[in-house]
């Protein structure tokens, strides 16, 4: 690998690349000789290499001659201390012990998807196992070591069983509405804002993730660098009078309130559910319109219309920050679809701030704002937080849960 | 027997015709731009339009439709945009898969159906056809996915039997075949087992009345050469017709059964396509399919005629 490598692999994310809007400060970007890749930005962005590292912007570097690949029909290269045995798009994916690879001297273990990663195991397969109880089934007999995702109805059976282990990651998924500023009456704020008042949080959460849950005052959960409980007060009021209040001045005159939800994701589906029978209850007309995930995701995006809620789940949104989270309410694209695409002034002048200030307090100030603006508008509702349990077999050591398996650095005993 | 059989074929045309139409207007029929849809919130102009072209959707209808009919007279049946592979070739891969499966599941409704059935009918209004009729009714009831669940559970998790899914190729392992398949045939056939027991049972029952049976035994014939014989023979009607459903059955339950052993067949791999909104596979898979089912449906038909010259007479040979 050359630097030449690297910057094909900039290249093409910058020109087919999911997340290619990360690279929009980039002035320019040279490969003086071919171990050096310098990138040059148009102004000081502090947070621009966090952006560039996070795993929601993988610009994998790929040989130089694969560049010109379509999107998504990228040539599959192994990579890390294990390379790829064979693939099989919609079955598995089966690696192998690369020994040519040298582990980061820098570090001493795994950070994130980097740090200093070794294999120690000969082969790693994931397989697709897509219904949760045949793959704890299979856990179980021990025909697979580890498992992504366990039911929250099968991990009472598996805690008790001492040939296995359950790893838990207590913050993964944020549980997320988000309302549609474009479609009556949700272009109404005092609507939206009386929708925010009605509900009961823990309701909600109870039902959508089978009583594993906690409620979270904002877009980052404690611990994290922009935590912050502005605007709290507004979250899980639980105040039908304030909501109906709310409803009158806004001249809110009965109008359907359409909340787009699927079934694929059960938690989306119950959150839906509950939420619509909260608003009954303060006198508000809501309706579920079920689609599929694809196509409601696709609605939701595409279409300004046919739909007033939409309902999901933030999961690397949230792990990469305050910044990033902000991006998802602030132009070019915020998912709530104001008119125009235009954005709240004060809230783009936060979220502007959160990216250029030099100082982390400054971005932590202007963090704070933006996330009592979007609250107050009601961009987005943020439900609570729901944990992540994954579980492997005894004999399996070294593993730490994360977003998805991380198998560096994870070894197997008698 | 030849003739009927080649003018059932050349009836079929016309079908297979409306069949490829309807195939072919999938993609008309996506709310919206297919070309955007496919391509995801991220895609740029150039990607769309680069989709668009690879579809063929920037052509004009008629040129769409003959290029259709051309590509589908070479078997070209597209490129599958979520395993970056052709249509045909995905198809091929996982097609053994379930037709091996599906055809397990059939020995095992012909063999444990038509027995259940035979058993209750001459035992009719005993303990023996009393049970069997509860069994068959409760395997009529329980939806297979839950069925497939709870095999798993007893056969692989407690008694360690069976393993919990996945796929072996006969050719490479039979016995590791039989093994990986069985749960997913028991939890096919199971339902299809009931239907073919109370259908049985039921044709076997009013054969049983018949002035010829009666004449079969006061002629001193042995039970069994009466009922292998002679009301065997008059059964096979109703059941080759429940048979010919029963293999559609099973084909179309596998997309469920496969997802639930994770058997990488045809039915996962139409429903990933439909998830994914990969519409060359979906369309694809769909013409794959139907065409199965038709070529089912006239062997069905033949099957018929082979049985009782009355059907080659009347539909054919004239």
């Amino acid at each position: 690998m050359t630097s030449a490598d690297v910057m094909a692999s900039f290249e093409r994310y910058k020109r087919v690349g999911v997340d290619r809007s990360i690279l929009d400060p980039v002035d320019k970007w040279t490969a003086p000789d071919a171990n050096t890749f310098v990138i040059a930005l148009k102004e000081a962005r502090p947070l621009f290499i966090e952006a560039l590292s996070s795993f929601t912007v993988p610009i994998v570097i790929i040989p130089a001659e694969n560049a010109q690949a379509p999107a998504q029909q990228l040539p599959v290269v192994g990579t890390g201390p294990f390379r790829l045995e064979e693939f099989r798009a919609d079955s598995f994916v089966k690696l192998r012990r690369f020994d040519g690879y040298k582990p980061d001297p820098r570090y001493t273990q795994l950070m994130g998807y980097g740090g200093n990663k070794r294999a120690c195991v000969d082969t790693v397969t994931f397989r697709m196992m897509t219904e949760a109880a045949a793959r704890t089934a299979a856990l179980e007999v021990g025909e697979i070591h580890a498992v992504e995702d366990v039911p929250a109805a099968s991990q009472k059976r598996l805690a008790e069983n001492k040939a296995i282990k359950l790893a838990r990651m207590e913050t993964f998924w944020m549980n997320v509405a988000y309302p549609n500023f474009s479609a009556p009456p949700t272009d109404n704020l005092k609507v939206r804002q009386a929708m925010l008042a009605a509900m009961d949080f823990d309701e909600i959460m109870d039902a959508a993730h089978e009583g594993q849950y906690k409620l979270n005052p904002g877009f980052q959960f404690p611990g994290q660098q922009y935590f912050t409980d502005s605007g709290k007060e507004l979250l899980n009021q639980k105040n039908r009078a304030k909501a109906k209040q709310l409803l009158q001045e806004g001249g809110y005159k009965g109008e359907k309130i359409e909340l787009l939800t699927n079934r694929d994701f059960p938690t989306m589906y119950n959150t839906a559910l509950v939420m619509a029978e909260q608003l009954k209850a303060a006198g508000m007309n809501a309706e579920l319109v079920v689609l599929d995930w694809p196509a409601a995701l696709q609605r939701s995006q595409k279409d300004t219309a046919g739909w007033n809620v939409f309902f999901t789940g933030w999961i690397t949104v949230i792990a990469l920050g305050g910044p990033q989270t902000l991006r998802q309410m602030a132009e070019p694209n915020p998912v709530y679809r104001p008119k125009d695409n235009k954005v709240d002034p004060a809230f783009t002048a936060a979220f502007n701030e959160v990216n250029s200030a030099p100082t982390l307090p400054a971005r932590q100030a202007a963090f704070a704002r933006a996330q009592r603006i979007a609250l107050e508008q009601v961009m987005a509702i943020p439900f609570g937080v729901a944990p992540k349990t994954q579980a492997v077999r005894a004999n399996v050591e070294g593993y730490k849960p994360y977003y998805t398996p991380r198998l560096s650095n994870v070894w197997m005993t008698n | 027997m030849l003739s009927f059989t080649a003018k059932r074929l050349v009836q079929s045309i016309p079908l297979l015709l409306l069949v490829s139409l309807l195939s072919f207007c999938l993609i008309k029929l996506v709310p919206g731009d297919p070309a955007v849809v496919m391509g995801g919130s991220n895609a740029t102009a150039a990607e769309i339009e680069a989709i668009r072209k690879n579809l063929g959707l920037d052509k004009p209808f008629l040129e769409q439709i003959l290029s259709f009919y051309g590509n589908l007279a070479r078997g070209d049946l597209g490129r599958s945009l979520l395993l970056g592979q052709p249509v045909k070739d995905a198809i091929i891969e996982r097609l053994p898969a379930t037709m091996s499966i599906a055809l397990y599941s059939m020995v095992l409704t012909l063999v444990v159906g038509l027995a259940a059935g035979v058993i209750a009918a001459l035992r009719h209004n005993t303990w023996i056809d009393q049970s069997v009729m509860v069994v068959a009714l409760l395997g009529v009831s329980l939806p297979n996915f839950w069925l497939g669940l709870v095999l798993i559970l007893l056969f692989s998790v407690q008694l360690g039997w069976f393993p919990t899914g996945g796929y072996v190729e006969p050719a490479v392992n039979f016995l590791g075949w039989v093994r990986a398949a069985t749960l997913p045939a028991v939890s096919l056939a199971l339902l299809q087992i009931g239907l073919l027991a109370r259908i049985t049972r039921s044709a076997m029952l009013e054969v049983l009345r018949q002035d010829y049976i009666r004449t079969a035994r006061a002629k001193g014939l042995t039970e069994f050469a009466v009922i292998a014989k002679h009301a065997m023979a008059n059964v096979r009607i109703p059941v080759i017709t429940v048979v010919g459903l029963i293999f559609s059955v099973l084909l179309s339950g596998s997309i469920i059964i496969e997802t639930v052993f994770s058997v990488p067949g045809m039915g996962a791999l139409l429903g990933n396509a439909i998830l994914r909104r990969d519409y060359p596979m979906i369309q694809g898979g769909l013409l794959f399919v139907a065409t199965a089912l038709m070529l089912l449906n006239i062997l069905t038909d033949v099957a018929y005629a082979w049985c009782d010259p009355r059907v080659r007479i009347g539909g054919g040979a004239q």
